[in-house]
């Protein structure tokens, strides 16, 4: 009974905690995209003036077009979505090495970007239709197939902590079943990056598609700069907390921790159904 | 189960975000309330789209003459606006306190000015006026963060308003952070008007 008190108190100050954080994370949040939006827009119009600079034959013009979309990637990816918390989901539930992991949210990047270069020059070679129309069109296809494949991780995420959680009462040192990399790869990658389409629809329109090309792959490099750090960050988090519990001074939250990891892995399989019925 | 609980804790931080996308394209908003003889008639929206964006769309849906004939003004409409319906026409209207669903909006005309593309369209929305003031919040948001859209306060007009009613227009300011790039951006205006 005691115990069970005990663990009701603190689960609530658990539960407040995140609620108010969440609340400030909220605002914060919302004020810092604001931001990030602006600096983007900016961004935009600057490359936008350089290309006509170019076609006037200004060609100091072509650096500076590669430094903002190497620029312009970075920024990009910063907001919401590139499957930043996937990454990090699949980081924590692996034993990935930081340099695994800065390798693990590049690759994200890459497919992501790679999928929308491909896509938008199938469309242009096969004379599928209009770029806009059509892009859209198979992206909306192709998120449903991804966020199936997410539904479906969140769906080995629950098994997998069962399954722990089980073995943890037998066997204390049994180690959870690592979830594979390229389900994370095929995922993301899958969903191809609107923001790529829109920077080589505008080459298109200026007769430079393979320049448009070009810097879109510059701009994967930017989106992979900030996906790697994402990486890294998590997995000296996850590190760093697993060095606390190892060191036993937070032990009486084990019990605590074993259901909140249950339920996390029950929200990423709602995420992803949410994802799929909403698409 | 640290690994879940980080996982947990990460998920929470994504679902903290006002929405799960991020802004591919911009757009610059002006609003004009337009008056009648019985009072609020509706409101004409105009949207001029960020250059990079114009380009590629009037690449795409223009045959090269710089103008949007009747049928590519017909496509463009079912193609690339008639889907924001579900998003309510990224407008949040609120008519003394009650919630104004834009359901359907009225002549969208598509253009190309400056080599930027413009999209400008009615929204009806009568509210009768009398001598007791009526209030009307509007907000051109997009919820899912896809578009930015900035207005400005010089870009809030009202049309026929004066001499048959009074007006007041109250700005809500949008966040300090977006002041630093761009100060007069507003985030909700209020409009209240009655017959003097």
């Amino acid at each position: 009974m005691k115990k069970l008190i005990y663990f009701v108190v603190v689960l609530t100050i658990i539960v407040m905690v995140v609620y108010q954080a969440d609340l400030f994370a909220h605002n914060f949040w919302q004020d810092f995209q604001g931001l990030i939006a602006q600096l983007q827009y900016y961004l935009k119009i600057k490359m936008t003036g350089l290309v006509s600079q170019l076609r006037q034959g200004d060609n100091l013009s072509l650096m500076w077009l590669v430094g903002l979309s190497f620029m312009y990637g970075m920024i990009h990816s910063l907001g919401p979505g590139h499957g930043k918390a996937l990454i990090a989901s699949f980081l924590v539930a692996g034993q990935a090495t930081p340099k695994r992991a800065v390798i693990q949210g590049s690759l994200a990047a890459f497919f992501h970007g790679f999928s929308a270069i491909i896509l938008v020059a199938m469309i242009k070679y096969f004379a599928m239709g209009r770029t806009s129309i059509v892009f859209n069109h198979w992206s909306a296809n192709l998120q449903i197939i991804a966020y199936s494949l997410i539904s479906l991780l969140g769906l080995f995420c629950v098994v997998s902590e069962i399954v722990e959680l089980v073995r943890k009462k037998n066997r204390p040192l049994q180690v959870a079943k690592k979830v594979p990399e390229w389900w994370m790869w095929l995922s993301l990658g899958l969903i191809p990056c609107p923001g790529t389409m829109i920077i080589l629809l505008f080459f298109m329109s200026q007769k430079l598609f393979a320049l448009g090309v070009f810097l879109a792959v510059t701009m994967a490099f930017g989106m992979a700069v900030t996906l790697g750090v994402v990486g890294l960050c998590t997995v000296y988090c996850r590190d760093y907390i697993q060095q606390i519990r190892a060191d036993n001074r937070c032990s009486s939250w084990s019990v605590i921790f074993d259901y909140v990891g249950l339920a996390g892995a029950s929200f990423v399989l709602f995420v992803g159904l949410v994802l799929l019925t909403s698409t | 189960m640290l690994r879940a609980f980080l996982l947990l804790v990460l998920v929470l931080f994504s679902a903290s975000s006002p929405a799960f996308a991020h802004p591919h394209l911009f757009v610059d908003n002006k609003l004009t309330f337009m008056f009648d003889e019985s009072g609020l008639a509706g409101m004409l929206v105009e949207w001029k789209f960020d250059d990079m964006y114009s380009s590629g769309i009037i690449y795409d849906f223009d045959n090269g003459d710089g103008v949007f004939s009747k049928q590519e003004n017909a496509l463009l409409k079912r193609d690339n606006f008639s889907n924001l319906k579900k998003y309510d026409f990224f407008l949040e209207v609120v008519i003394d306190s009650s919630p104004f669903k834009v359901v359907f909006v009225q002549d969208f005309e598509a253009s190309i000015n400056n080599g930027r593309l413009v999209y400008r369209f009615f929204v009806p929305c009568h509210v009768s006026a009398g001598q007791h003031t009526k209030t009307i919040h509007v907000g051109v948001v997009d919820e899912t963060n896809f578009v930015a859209i900035t207005t400005q306060k010089e870009d809030v007009l009202l049309q026929k308003a004066e001499p048959l009613y009074r007006t007041e227009l109250a700005f809500t300011p949008t966040s300090e952070f977006l002041q630093i790039l761009s100060p007069n951006a507003i985030d909700r205006v209020a409009l209240k008007f009655w017959k003097p």
